[in-house]
């Protein structure tokens, strides 16, 4: 009788972070939870198919060297390893930036922001600059705005193997947990003072067409600082539940998807127009981004670019949205 | 930034340890003498214009490879027969002496400074050490303290010429991490040092020259060491003419043993002149380190799913064909965080380690203080 190997003890040495010394000099270091990160992971290189057997199939990935540990914010968690309750999950849910709509924000890159800071004038003049510049209409927004443009964005699944049906909504999304009811927004702190979001809105398909409509909005309220992004403040806005059906009467599943971003059932949605820290001084345009700068035309803009992070509360599915905050300075 | 946090129970998923490591420290005479250039100017040994004390490194100081060895000094006791006014840097001499034993020692009932003795009851007032050498090793060698029982140092007592022909090893072996030592005094846990080859019954006092501070890393010698039978008596050469006071007339010949050159000779002379009969000095250091241990369990039916981008392709989960296969996970990263979910610590796998709902994972993570 062999003794057994207990060379599979596994005890890791663990490194402070910069917020951890950061804690630990002001004598609040507390640890209370746990998360475990696959960054390095590629999934793809799960090989369902290999010859040799099941046995073989994450060869691959269990050889994927990793890397040491590093210190900054998030460090080497940016994806974590998640809990559902439910093993029989074959689809999850993915987030995106619907582009298909009237008053609809483009994908853009990057995604102008006017200021408005120092008025509303401000803000068209600039809006107006940018067009003058060959921007398209579709990449400016006016800070917390709607009125002419607004970010739309959706979670759901985006696969083609399932219709956009209302019964897939509710067998692969709603019963499994996977409907988001709040999404959290992160922004630069500052940059952005708040998130105009829709308080009331509807998004569905009928015979008659598509409809995208905000009845009420709202600015968000209580923000936190981000827990996981340094400089960031975290809001937390309501979602709404998509309406998008193919198993609707005149509506097929090609008219659904044109309506949407995602290629099957839709799940979550909501709009939302971020509204600029008011005022950002040009010093502060100087040092984060560049200032008198032309785009192609005779007028000049001082501008900073940053990103906003919108996360499903059940979903756990991330948007990062780039936008460029940008001032007319001379015409 | 989307991950699933598990709480930890600090009653049973934490919890702490205490370790002592420990390294062996050599130091080879021929580094504190010698070998970055010529006896008394070495390159490594740095004189200050105060003139009360000594600074050994291990690499000519300027360079900014060189580490801080040790500092060498002297003192007299005020109520020694070596005190008289009339001595070089006397006063010096005194206050070192006074600076190390009421750090190390503290004061008596009558709130004067205690004396060195050659034995662990300063109370007592007999085998005072009045006229000594003292070495503070740097902390970057004694770490916490030096580790008892493992001290010894190897003095030449040969006519200076050829200093190391005779030695005498000193050292702490009767100490040991549960008896042999005092304490109770400001300077921490100190035993004495005895030479190494006397008889248990001789070792204090006959065969004591000297005594450790282990916390503080201190070594205090006397003067008498280097006038033991074993080494033939009276060093009368304890210094060459060469090293005695700048500028004074070579001074050797008999009566010049340690007693007399701490007496007449500068500070930094002196201690020149200890430095090239020290042959070696090693000891174990100690260092303690306060460890937390946060058990980080995976149970079955959790951490089975990734947000990782690569995870889905079309929403559809990659390691998966059906939905009744298992849902399968690989984690590379462990992320301790605090109530604010801000990342405290992280601790990496050496390589993947999956994770499904077969199995069930606990990642000990070891935070050292």
């Amino acid at each position: 009788m062999a003794f057994l190997d207990n060379s599979g003890d596994i005890i890791l040495d663990a490194v402070l972070t910069d917020v951890g010394r950061k804690r630990m000099a002001a004598g609040n270091f507390k640890i209370t939870k746990f998360a475990f990160g696959d960054d390095e992971i590629d999934y793809g290189l799960y090989n369902k198919t290999h010859p040799s057997g099941s046995a073989y199939y994450d060869l691959q990935i269990l050889q994927t060297p990793v890397l040491e540990a590093f210190t900054q914010a998030n460090a080497n968690i940016n994806y974590g390893l998640l809990t559902y309750a439910r093993t029989d999950l074959l689809y999850l849910p993915t987030i995106k930036q619907n582009i298909t709509g009237i008053g609809v924000a483009a994908l853009g890159t990057p995604l102008y922001l006017a200021d408005n800071s120092a008025g509303a004038t401000l803000g068209t003049l600039t809006s107006t600059a940018l067009a003058d510049d060959s921007i398209v209409a579709t990449q400016i927004l006016i800070s917390g705005d709607p009125s002419t443009l607004f970010i739309l964005f959706e979670t759901g699944l985006d696969t083609a193997d399932l219709s956009p049906t209302s019964e897939n909504q509710s067998t692969y999304i709603t019963k499994m947990g996977l409907l988001d009811s709040n999404f959290t927004i992160s922004y630069d702190n500052r940059l952005i003072g708040t998130i105009n979001y829709a308080n009331s809105a509807v998004f569905r398909t009928s015979a008659t067409g598509t409809t995208c409509a905000v009845s009420a909005w709202a600015s968000g309220t209580g923000a936190v600082r981000s827990r996981d992004l340094a400089g960031y403040n975290t809001e937390t806005i309501l979602a709404h539940v998509s309406a998008v059906f193919s198993d609707v009467t005149g509506v097929t599943a090609a008219i659904a998807n044109a309506a949407s971003a995602l290629a099957g059932p839709k799940g979550a949605y909501q709009m939302i127009v971020p509204k600029i820290l008011s005022p950002i001084p040009d010093t502060l345009f100087a040092s984060l981004g560049k200032v008198n700068q032309s785009l192609g035309g005779s007028n000049l803009y001082n501008y900073i670019d940053t990103s906003i992070y919108i996360v499903g509360q059940a979903t756990n599915v991330t948007l990062q949205i780039p936008l460029r905050i940008i001032k007319l300075v001379s015409v | 930034m989307a991950k699933s946090y598990q709480p930890l129970n600090v009653n049973t998923d934490v919890t702490t340890t205490r370790t002592l490591l420990h390294e062996v420290i050599p130091l080879t005479g021929t580094i504190i003498s010698g070998t970055y250039g010529v006896f008394p100017d070495e390159e490594n040994i740095k004189n200050y214009t105060h003139g009360q004390f000594q600074s050994v490194y291990d690499y000519p100081y300027l360079s900014s490879s060189a580490n801080h060895i040790f500092d060498l000094t002297l003192g007299i006791q005020s109520g020694s027969s070596l005190s008289a006014s009339t001595n070089t840097q006397m006063a010096k001499k005194a206050n070192m002496y006074n600076e190390y034993a009421q750090l190390l020692l503290g004061y008596d009932k009558a709130q004067n400074i205690e004396a060195f003795e050659s034995d662990v009851n300063v109370a007592d007032d007999d085998n005072q050490m009045q006229d000594c050498f003292f070495i503070s090793l740097s902390r970057l060698l004694t770490k916490d303290q030096i580790k008892k029982g493992t001290f010894s140092i190897e003095l030449g007592q040969g006519a200076f010429d050829n200093a190391h022909l005779s030695t005498i090893t000193l050292t702490d072996t009767g100490s040991s991490e549960t008896a042999g030592f005092a304490l109770g005094r400001p300077g921490g846990d100190y035993a004495v040092l005895y030479d190494s080859t006397a008889s248990l019954s001789t070792q204090i006092p006959t065969s004591s020259y000297g005594v450790i501070f282990y916390q503080a890393g201190v070594v205090v010698l006397s003067s008498s060491v280097f006038n033991t039978a074993s080494g033939g008596g009276v060093i009368t050469d304890f210094a060459s003419g060469a090293i005695t006071q700048t500028g004074a007339a070579p001074d050797t010949g008999p009566g010049r043993d340690a007693s007399y050159m701490i007496a007449t000779s500068s500070i930094s002379g002196t201690c020149d002149a200890l430095r090239h009969r020290i042959k070696n000095i090693s000891f174990n250091n100690s260092t303690e380190i306060n460890s937390t241990i946060y058990f980080c369990r995976m149970p079955v039916n959790q951490f089975n799913y990734s947000s990782n981008p690569t995870y889905t392709n079309a929403s559809k989960i990659v390691v998966k064909n059906v939905a009744s296969d298992l849902p399968v996970s690989y984690v590379t990263t462990i992320g301790l965080y605090n109530a604010s979910n801000e990342l405290l610590a992280t601790a990496k796998l050496s390589e993947p380690l999956r994770k499904d709902p077969t199995n069930e994972l606990t990642l000990r993570v070891r935070l050292d203080y």
